[in-house]
């Protein structure tokens, strides 16, 4: 699942380097507009829908893959 | 100034008036239409979208909503703007809910607003519990539970009900009667219920297009419960019988921007930075960095010289960017003149512009031969403004009454009818507006949104470790909406007795990282700076905030 997360945030914003730690606001310096477009990505590719507000709790990487999980999404 | 001639528009008093007249105008050009998640177009013409709304319009009026304030808590979509058009028409006022606030915001909002009753998205109906009945709300989703009814039932009992009428009914309202309430970031930690009426509104929205043309097909993102969104996006489209294509939703409004083929577009500096990033991002992933960055060079210098230059490969990159879309519309905050001089090469008319809830909201803009680098444009021409002690006043007919059951707060803001905006700006000798700083203790962010500082100030505050708190912006290179929401903290010193720095800030981020995750991105608190001294105070216990 890191390494599909690695891919999308690439494709997206172009930032590498991310490991479990990584937080999107604080260290990928990302801003509301690429995180809803790195959503974007996984409610395509899952075919779900995330809502907005439970976004808001996502800051690291590793928060974004238990919520995947919780949806019952282990692999990509 | 040049004397660019200002464009023919309609105008209108009152919204029973405007529903009345584009129904008739317009019956069979398309009037809004949005895309599913499968890319289809769903389109409504005016006759169909005006015929939705006096369904719903009919029932509120047969239950007596008439005069009472109607919530609506919902992201952008085609009910929410049935939802506003058929509450302002029937003499009711609408209470436009900034969703991206907490729970409790929204609940204070709702309460402060003395809200009736709402329509809302599935998603807040929980919210709403505490604050109103199941029978005072009214679902935008498919199903309802209980007592609560769907929008959908609404329309269609007010349907019947209208084929019941011997006539139909004629609703009438005056022009200074308030059409809306709309909430914006004080200075304090409550947010200001504005009072817009009819003519504040809707004069607005026909002076935006008298001054700047926005062609057929408009492409409106910005949420609908800012006026900008309401006024600028949708309801300036709608004035002159053109086209509104809407998005409700970030994730899709790129998609939507090229599925549109729009002429136009409504939107806030973040969204211009963010195309203006990714155009530099598959530049650099395609290694065409150097060749773009010739490209502009060259186009920039022959601009200096006062040729236009046609380049293919700049007209490729504003395709794939901008799709069809020749004028972008920017407010909300200060777009970086670079940006604007960057899409200006690649064949895009970008007209900066300045608003204030308060002012319904436009009051400047620049036009397509009247316009300024810096600038935000010249006033419109039914506004006056000047300046004292560097603040910018406004009067003019798009001018608030005032703030709701607030006569304090109305009597701060207001002078002889003069609306003191809080910024700090100039008109130069071409009557040309410029901001340059705000008198308000409020941080802006890119996409436009305000926030106050003693609002997280008040949060935070409650942390028991926390004795004293300052928030502020602080600028940084590209993180969310390129401001830093930054706190400065002095600890309890009897609280924190015996415990180590790193205690004490790993204990006071766990708090703040829970009041985070109730905040969208751009309100985090994402710097926390840890105080030994308590902050210097004025003569009267107060922070002197510019010293933090």
């Amino acid at each position: 699942m890191l390494e599909f997360f690695q891919k999308v945030i690439f494709q997206v914003t172009g930032k590498k380097n991310v490991t479990y730690d990584t937080d999107f606001i604080k260290d990928l310096e990302l801003n509301s507009f690429d995180i809803m477009n790195i959503i974007s990505v996984f409610e395509d590719h899952f075919d779900i829908t995330i809502s907005t507000r439970d976004v808001w709790q996502l800051h690291q990487v590793k928060d974004a893959i238990a919520y995947m999980r919780r949806l019952g999404i282990e692999e990509p | 100034m040049k004397n660019e001639p200002l464009n023919k528009v309609d105008y209108y008093r009152t919204f029973p008036e405007f529903i009345e007249t584009v129904a008739e105008k317009y019956k069979d050009k398309p009037a809004v239409s949005y895309y599913t998640r499968k890319q289809e177009e769903v389109l409504y013409t005016y006759g169909e979208f005006t015929s939705q709304i006096c369904d719903l319009r009919e029932e509120l009026f047969k239950n007596g909503y008439e005069g009472k304030h109607i919530a609506i808590i919902s992201e952008n979509s085609y009910e929410w703007l049935v939802a506003y058009f058929a509450i302002v028409s029937c003499g009711a006022i609408a209470v436009c809910i900034d969703i991206e606030q907490s729970d409790d915001t929204i609940r204070q909002m709702l309460r402060q607003a003395d809200t009736d009753a709402a329509f809302l998205s599935e998603t807040f109906i929980s919210l709403c519990r505490p604050v109103l009945p199941e029978e005072k709300m009214f679902s935008f989703g498919k199903k309802a539970e209980g007592k609560i009814r769907t929008f959908e039932e609404l329309c269609g009992l007010g349907h019947e009900s209208r084929l019941a009428l011997d006539s139909p009914r004629t609703y009438e309202a005056k022009p200074d009667q308030v059409a809306a309430i709309v909430f914006t970031s004080g200075t304090s930690s409550i947010a200001k219920p504005v009072m817009l009426t009819h003519e504040n509104i809707l004069h607005n929205a026909s002076d935006c297009i008298s001054f700047v043309w926005t062609y057929d097909r408009i492409f409106a993102h910005l949420p609908f419960y800012h006026t900008y969104g309401m006024t600028g996006g949708v309801l300036s489209t709608l004035v002159h019988g053109a086209h509104s294509i809407i998005n409700g939703n970030m994730r899709t409004v790129m998609r939507d921007l090229q599925l549109s083929n729009a002429d136009s577009i409504i939107t806030v500096p973040l969204m211009l930075e963010a195309i203006r990033n990714q155009i530099w991002l598959t530049a650099e992933q395609t290694g065409k960095t150097a060749d773009l960055k010739k490209l502009f060079k060259l186009a920039s210098t022959l601009q200096k010289v006062g040729i236009g230059p046609k380049f293919k490969a700049l007209d490729e990159i504003r395709q794939k960017a901008f799709g069809s879309v020749r004028n972008i519309i920017c407010g909300g905050a200060a777009l970086d003149p670079d940006i604007e001089q960057e899409l200006g090469m690649l064949g895009v008319n970008v007209f900066q512009g300045y608003g204030i809830t308060e002012c319904s909201p436009m009051v400047s803009v620049n036009r397509l031969q009247t316009r300024k680098l810096g600038s935000v444009g010249p006033v419109l021409p039914t506004l006056e403004v000047k300046t004292v002690e560097g603040e910018i006043w406004i009067k003019g007919i798009t001018v608030m009454p005032g703030y709701y059951k607030s006569p304090e707060l109305t009597a701060e803001a207001m002078e002889d009818g003069w609306f003191k905006t809080g910024d700090i700006g100039y008109v130069d000798s071409e009557g040309f507006l410029f901001i340059t700083g705000r008198k308000k203790n409020l941080i802006v962010f890119k996409n436009g949104k305000k926030v106050s500082p003693e609002k997280m100030e008040e949060l935070i505050g409650r942390i028991p470790l926390v004795k004293e708190v300052v928030v502020y912006g602080t600028a940084s290179g590209s993180s969310a909406e390129d401001i830093k929401m930054a706190a400065g903290i002095y600890p309890d010193p009897e609280r924190t007795e015996g415990m180590s720095s790193y205690d004490i800030l790993a204990k006071i981020q766990k708090e703040i990282d829970e009041i985070n995750a109730k905040l969208p991105f751009y309100q985090q608190i994402q710097l926390i700076n840890i105080r030994n001294q308590p902050f210097a105070k004025t003569a009267s216990k107060k922070i002197i905030r510019h010293l933090v």
